[in-house]
């Protein structure tokens, strides 16, 4: 009996050394395979990132095309096909020294060449590309792998620009921007990536596999750079248009991972076995733009008195569908982001009916309807606020749209007063849509305008928080738009897949299948 | 005959220049364009107008009508906004699943629905034609994005059978093709369709086994297989087939909702986001693409009148 009990432990203890030494194993790396993506629209609208910044094209594209600099784990900036760089001491020269030796898909080397007219095609099709190289007085190329740039004036976001990732400056093959210009690349596709584009059957999938060639950096990989490794063989993004569809085919392993799934099942999916859950973000947050050329609007006091009618919780409540998903802040960036900052806290989701009452009487509203556009997709956030309105004595006129309508009527200032959208997180302040004067909503402020100029210049990051704390205080007293709650993206990954890396934008180097 | 077919043929040139003509007009009526899709949702109006303009759609909408239009009659359906491709190409390619899909649904529902309706006929006003008619019903009642979703739930999640969702082309492994529009083809094919078609055969066979000539038959001391099948029925199907004709068209409507569902990139799926991304040259190509279909299917019908009821003539 005494033996059969020493043989129990002892065999006990041999599982338990096999198991715990084959998940060991597990997390070793492994190469081969076939990841599988389910993407949550059934098109790509284009994988030449120069055309578009919508968000799936570069979760796709950035797979194959890279830009000289990326963003690192705290969303900084780090090199990438460039080796290194210096500012001069006035911050007007920008040398940048590139990589050597690293090859394109069409087996050409990257070089200055390739660079200086990948940039200028940037400049030329996407706006924050545009902005950057307005403010560049000369680009040359000093050698094969040293570029100058000489600024007119110092742009402290000018690294930045060059690493942000929609729209971004992706390098592409000089032969290559000479044939296509500023038209779509189509599936014509080289860049310098780990993975290259093998085939697109529009509406089907997209395939890319292992670039054998690949020249990763020396460094160990952090946030979207590091040392990149294609594990996987291949990587298919297939369309599924449906969150419930798509969940679902994470849960049977039809695909490895999906974003944005049904948040009403994260109960469920959290205690799935096969089911690994992921929050991303906070990716960005709900707001109701205020239009500022609305002659209702032009009385600051009745958009203060917006914004204490305004109940964010109750909105995200109704919204979504659990807790894990939304949080509130009145911070425009979200809490851990270098940016985080409680100005103007004091007005951020009051939901105070009978203060926006006295100050609606104080600045004597008539009864003038308030037109509040909302999209078809954020319908809540629109029956919500409107009743959050109304009980504040505002006479509220609504339309629910469906989203193109929305984007064409908003930029009529005569068709509405409010309407509901969303932002995207952004790497810097200065990127924020609404602070451009020519965003549907047109906030002018001088002193707005004032401190954007001076955050663009300035380099050190203490001086730009202090300019900064001092715009979003503005946003509270000027109300140009009403921050309403933080959302993240709630995404789900098959157990197979290992060492995934949940930053807000999703990637598959490094990742491999178990 | 052939100068029917030929005549009817002709007519599917106004038909189509009709309906591209509504699409095109309904579609630009509608607020929005294509640059909503294009470009980030935080994108400026400056940006929007720059893209207009380097897609054309800065123009008068007559000069954006009578490009388009010139284009059509030389039979270019001009390239897709959204696909950066033609649409005649972007077609074909989704042409294959929807079309076997429309055949494997219209197939389940007949074999579905017309023995159904028979046994019914035969057996009416027993339990089993209870029973048959509640299947009927409960098919007809259904509302099919349901039953598509309940369907992989079932075969997709909890059971495992069949992939959940996705495709295969044909030529590349014609097994896995049908496997992947099975469940899709059935629910296409048993909401709605079968019920209407074996409640249609069910009444029709019961009014024709009443109908002199069947006595007639019977008391020549035929036996009742052929009564059934050689009188009854032939006469009975005429207003069953014009159903499955007809059913051709609630079919691609079908399809827009049950090829969102199981992602299946057909034509349905091209459809509804053409229309979201108001991708104009795709959904005008696409919606005469269907007419066209349409009228087909109706001359087909018509065609198979002469074959199975052979006092209809079109000389």
């Amino acid at each position: 009996m005494l033996i059969n009990k020493k043989m129990l432990v002892f065999f006990l203890c041999l599982v338990f050394i096999l198991v715990g030494s084959a998940n060991i194993l597990a997390e070793e790396p492994r190469f081969g395979g076939h990841l599988r993506v389910g993407l949550q629209s059934e098109s790509v609208p284009s994988l030449d990132l120069h055309q578009t910044g919508v968000t799936i094209t570069y979760h796709v594209g950035w797979h194959i095309l890279e830009t000289l600099f990326t963003l690192d784990e705290e969303y900084k900036v780090i090199p990438m096909l460039a080796k290194d760089y210096e500012v001069s001491d006035d911050g007007l020269k920008y040398t940048i020294w590139l990589r050597e030796n690293v090859k394109f898909h069409n087996q050409s080397t990257m070089d200055a060449h390739d660079v200086v007219a990948s940039l200028e095609r940037w400049a030329a099709l996407a706006g924050v590309g545009r902005r950057t190289l307005e403010n560049v007085n000369n680009l040359t190329i000093e050698n094969d792998y040293t570029i100058v740039f000489e600024l007119k004036e110092p742009m402290g976001i000018f690294l930045l620009n060059l690493a942000i990732p929609n729209q971004g400056a992706y390098i592409y093959p000089k032969e290559l921007v000479e044939e296509f210009g500023e038209e779509d690349m189509g599936d014509t596709i080289i860049g310098t990536g780990p993975f290259k584009l093998d085939e697109w059957i529009r509406g089907r999938h997209i395939q890319v596999s292992r670039f054998d060639d690949y020249s990763p950096v020396d460094f160990d990989a952090t946030g979207y750079g590091g040392k990149k490794v294609a594990y996987v063989d291949r990587i298919t993004f297939l369309p599924f248009p449906d969150s419930t569809v798509r969940a679902a085919a994470v849960e049977t392993g039809s695909v490895h991972q999906a974003d944005f799934a049904p948040t009403i099942e994260y109960q469920r999916l959290e205690a799935h076995p096969n089911v690994n859950t992921w929050m991303a973000g906070p990716r960005g947050f709900d707001a109701l733009m205020v239009n500022a050329r609305s002659e209702l609007l032009s009385d600051p006091l009745i958009r203060q008195a917006i914004l204490a009618a305004a109940h964010a919780e109750e909105v995200a409540r109704i919204r979504y569908d659990d807790e894990a998903v939304w949080s509130l802040s009145p911070s425009i960036f979200p809490e851990g982001s270098a940016w985080y900052s409680e100005a103007g806290a004091e007005y951020y989701n009051q939901a105070n009916p009978e203060r926006a009452r006295e100050l609606l009487e104080e600045a004597g509203y008539d009864g003038t309807p308030l037109k509040l556009m909302t999209s078809t997709g954020r319908q809540e956030h629109g029956i919500t606020f409107k009743r959050q309105l109304e009980a504040a004595g505002f006479v509220v006129e609504d339309t629910i749209v469906e989203w193109a309508t929305l984007v064409s009527r908003r930029g009529d200032p005569e068709l509405w007063d409010l309407y509901t959208t969303g932002f995207t997180w952004r790497a810097d302040p200065t990127q924020l849509a609404f602070l451009d004067p020519n965003f549907a909503g047109w906030w002018e402020h001088p002193r707005k305008e004032e401190l954007v100029e001076k955050m663009e210049i300035e380099h050190a990051f203490e001086k730009r928080f202090e300019y900064w704390e001092e715009i979003q205080e503005l946003i509270y007293e000027d109300v140009p738009l009403i921050k309403l709650a933080d959302y993240k993206t709630f995404r789900i990954s098959h157990v197979d897949l290992k060492n995934y890396i949940n930053m807000i934008d999703i990637f598959f180097w490094n990742t491999w299948l178990d | 005959m052939t100068v029917y077919v030929i005549r009817r043929l002709l007519y599917l040139i106004p038909i189509m220049i009709f309906v591209g003509t509504f699409v095109f007009l309904l579609i630009h009526i509608a607020p929005g364009d294509p640059t909503s899709y294009l470009l980030s949702e935080e994108a400026t109006e400056i940006q929007r107008q720059a893209m207009r303009e380097r897609l054309g759609l800065d123009q008068p909408m007559y000069v954006q009508y009578f490009r388009w239009f010139s284009q059509l009659i030389r039979g270019d359906l001009g390239e897709s906004i959204s696909l950066r491709q033609p649409v005649s190409q972007a077609l074909i390619q989704r042409l294959e699943p929807t079309f076997i899909m429309a055949i494997l649904a219209l197939s389940i529902a007949c074999l579905i629905g017309i023995p159904g309706g028979i046994i019914a006929a035969l057996k009416h006003d027993t339990y089993i034609d209870q029973i048959l008619m509640s299947i009927a019903m409960f098919g007809l009642c259904i509302p099919n994005f349901w039953l598509a979703l309940m369907l992989a739930l079932l075969f997709g999640v909890y059971l495992g059978w069949v992939p959940l969702v996705g495709y295969t082309p044909f030529l590349e492994d014609p097994v896995q093709c049908i496997i992947y529009l099975l469940i899709p083809a059935f629910v296409l094919g048993f909401s709605g369709r079968s019920a209407a078609i074996s409640r249609l055969t069910r009444a029709n066979v019961l009014e024709t086994m009443g109908k002199d000539y069947i006595r007639t038959a019977r008391s020549k001391g035929l036996s009742e297989r052929v009564v059934i099948f050689k009188h009854a029925l032939r006469n009975a199907m005429l207003p069953t087939i014009t159903v499955i004709g007809a059913s051709l068209g609630g079919l691609l409507g079908g399809a827009v909702i049950v090829e969102n569902i199981f992602s299946i990139p057909g034509i349905g799926q091209l459809l509804v986001a053409s229309v979201h991304r108001r991708d104009y040259p795709a959904l005008q190509g696409a919606v005469i693409f269907v007419a066209a279909i349409f009228v087909l299917a109706n001359l087909a019908v018509d065609i198979t009148y002469v074959l199975i009821d052979p006092r209809i003539r079109y000389d």
